[in-house]
């Protein structure tokens, strides 16, 4: 697929989005998400970071970071939904 | 950190060892440690604070429940505990920004025994943010106890 092709996309679904959160939350809410979303992705790189230290390799690292992109994706999906329900 | 002659393995440096055994490395390794134990300890606070957010989701009633347990004077200590973890935690990793950006730590300059090493000349910037983290301890004991009464 064309990069200019998938930057686009990119910034579509970006602008897709705020304009959903701009729909469904307010500005507190938007601003919890968010600080959610960089906290979680601070706390699980890190976490990756320091596991990948005990674990050296290639797919330890692969395995490691994969499942800290999922557990801090699994966390943000539930604030979402969380925030967006109550 | 040592590396084995041929092998070209990590020997002291990786793991647990780096945890442990730096003290050779001075008070900026066991800063480096706290920073890491802080750090875990704000993330699993994070997550408790997510799942148990996110209880509502499954039922009102486990989440009263589980709000019933967060009451308890355990927990408050425990949350008590974090403002610490997160001072710590906030005001060290802008002294690692710092670090990373250059600033604090003075031009190259040639060995010339004593050696200082990069550690010793930013050490002042740690001694500053260490006093500023404490600063927001002592000032949110005021907070703290503005909103408790």
């Amino acid at each position: 697929m064309d990069r200019s092709l998938l930057w686009f996309l990119s910034i579509v679904a970006a602008a897709g989005s705020l304009l959903l959160a701009g729909l469904y939350m307010s500005w507190l809410e938007i601003n919890y998400v968010l600080l959610s979303a960089v906290v979680l992705f601070h706390g699980f790189y890190g976490l990756g970071t320091m596991l990948t230290e005990f674990w050296p390799g290639r797919t330890a690292a692969i395995v490691i970071n994969g499942l800290c992109l999922t557990l801090g994706s699994g966390l943000f999906l539930l604030v979402v939904l969380t925030t967006l329900r109550f | 950190m040592s590396m084995e002659s041929g092998a070209s393995t990590v020997t002291a440096g990786t793991g647990f060892r780096r945890w442990l055994f730096g003290a050779r490395r001075g008070i900026e390794a066991y800063v480096f440690l706290l920073h890491r134990l802080t750090g875990l300890i704000l993330l699993g606070f994070v997550v408790a604070h997510i799942l148990l957010g996110a209880s509502r989701l499954v039922s009102m009633s486990l989440w009263a429940e589980l709000m019933a347990l967060t009451r308890s004077p355990w927990v408050a200590g425990l949350e008590y505990l974090l403002l610490f973890a997160f001072a710590f935690h906030a005001f060290n990793g802008l002294r690692l920004i710092l670090v990373e950006f250059g600033i604090g730590i003075g031009e190259p300059e040639q060995p010339v025994y004593p050696y200082r090493g990069s550690n010793l000349r930013q050490r002042p910037v740690l001694i500053v943010m260490m006093l500023l983290a404490a600063l927001l301890i002592v000032s949110s004991q005021f907070e703290l106890f503005r909103f408790s009464h």
